[in-house]
């Protein structure tokens, strides 16, 4: 992977992997980490992608090493500090709150369907998780959703808007 | 469009951040003296037992004419550069014996060479009076070859196969050597790997041995 290739995968989805990171581990701080180490694995020239899925691979990437953090002895033991995230207005912050709320393995399925607009299958790939077990956490999130934001559930109202690429 | 996307619109990197990982991107190619990086344009390219090719970056335009056929340009102030892939393969086996081929001549360098052994030749770019080193090793069931230029005393580029082992870890711990998987089963694991496979190459111990007789880092 040249620099100019590395440069370009950053520009096109730094953001992407920053957001999936951030979503999974709740944390700016070791969302900009984890997106660090993605490139950085990249660009240490040890990896190969195959054309037309460096995003698919990024994401996978990206999941993998949020879930290595989550096992970590220093992350299970040690307080989380970090800043917040500025949103617009309320409702921002409230949906960004309940998803928060929910465990990590559900946010990713949430984040992966409502932002980037995968299907189950694809999500499964992603995560190393089943279809079933994709639409099972699915369904356990937004149960756990409607009860946090009550009437306000419809916030994830999905329309079929998504980055899916 | 939903809340979720509009509440995830407004979590980006911030721009220091992105500063520091570009900053990070663009320094790994040039830094530790110039080390050739690993080409992985292609997965094929990258990891099939044929022919590996690789340039270094941050160097002025050059060209080398290599030993075992065809030739490198390297771009200015990039790690990106023009092959002209031989057609010929420069080590082959016949009846049992490793045999090189280059300048028209063909020479039997089995009894040379081992796993640990390299058979180095130093050859001189006849065009621009660069150098470099074509250097064979292993044994008929396991040889490879690989052909740098140096200048100086940096290894520039290189054209090559089966120089290194391409470890890479599975799910559940256990190592494999990508080398040894025929080309549709690395394709295969790639793409249940979402599209790539992070590896660890190692060098063949008759590379390394070649590389400090020959007092290069690569």
């Amino acid at each position: 992977m040249d620099t100019e290739q590395l440069t370009e995968l950053f520009r096109r989805y730094g953001d992407d992997v920053f957001r999936l990171a951030c979503s999974y581990l709740g944390s700016r701080a070791d969302g900009e980490d984890v997106c660090q180490s993605v490139f950085l694995k990249l660009a240490e020239g040890k990896t190969a992608l195959l054309p037309g899925r460096e995003k698919a691979w990024l994401l996978t990437c990206t999941a993998n090493l949020c879930k290595s953090q989550l096992r970590s002895f220093w992350r299970r033991n040690v307080g989380e500090l970090d800043e917040s995230l500025p949103f617009r207005d309320g409702s921002d912050q409230e949906v960004w709150d309940a998803v928060m709320a929910l465990p990590p393995k559900y946010r990713a399925v949430i984040h992966l369907y409502y932002w980037e607009g995968f299907d189950q299958g694809e999500i499964g790939d992603i995560l190393h998780i089943s279809r079933t077990a994709v639409q099972t956490r699915m369904a356990r999130a937004r149960d756990m959703l409607r009860k946090e934001l009550g009437d306000g559930e419809q916030l994830l109202a999905h329309d079929g808007a998504g980055h899916a690429q | 469009m939903n809340n979720y996307w509009r509440m995830m619109e407004q979590v980006t990197l911030s721009d220091q951040k992105k500063e520091k990982i570009m900053e990070m991107i663009e320094n790994k190619g040039t830094q530790k003296g110039r080390r050739p990086s690993v080409k992985v344009m292609v997965l094929a390219a990258a990891l099939a037992v044929g022919c590996v090719l690789s340039i270094a970056a941050g160097l002025p335009a050059q060209v080398y004419n290599f030993m075992s056929g065809g030739s490198m340009m390297n771009m200015p102030g990039s790690d990106r550069g023009e092959f002209v892939v031989s057609s010929d393969t420069p080590v082959t086996l016949e009846d049992g014996r490793i045999w090189l081929t280059a300048n028209g001549e063909k020479l039997d360098i089995t009894d040379k060479m081992d796993d640990n052994t390299p058979y180095i030749v130093e050859h001189t770019d006849k065009e621009n009076g660069t150098s470099g080193y074509f250097v064979a090793g292993g044994t008929p069931e396991n040889f490879g070859w690989v052909e740098f230029p140096v200048i100086d005393g940096v290894i520039t580029g290189s054209s090559g196969a089966n120089y290194e082992d391409h470890w890479y870890e599975m799910p559940d711990g256990t190592k494999i050597n990508l080398n040894d998987l025929p080309m549709e089963e690395q394709m295969k694991l790639a793409e249940e790997n979402g599209g790539g496979l992070t590896f660890t190459p190692v060098k063949h111990p008759w590379l390394q041995t070649a590389l400090d007789q020959l007092g290069l880092t690569w």
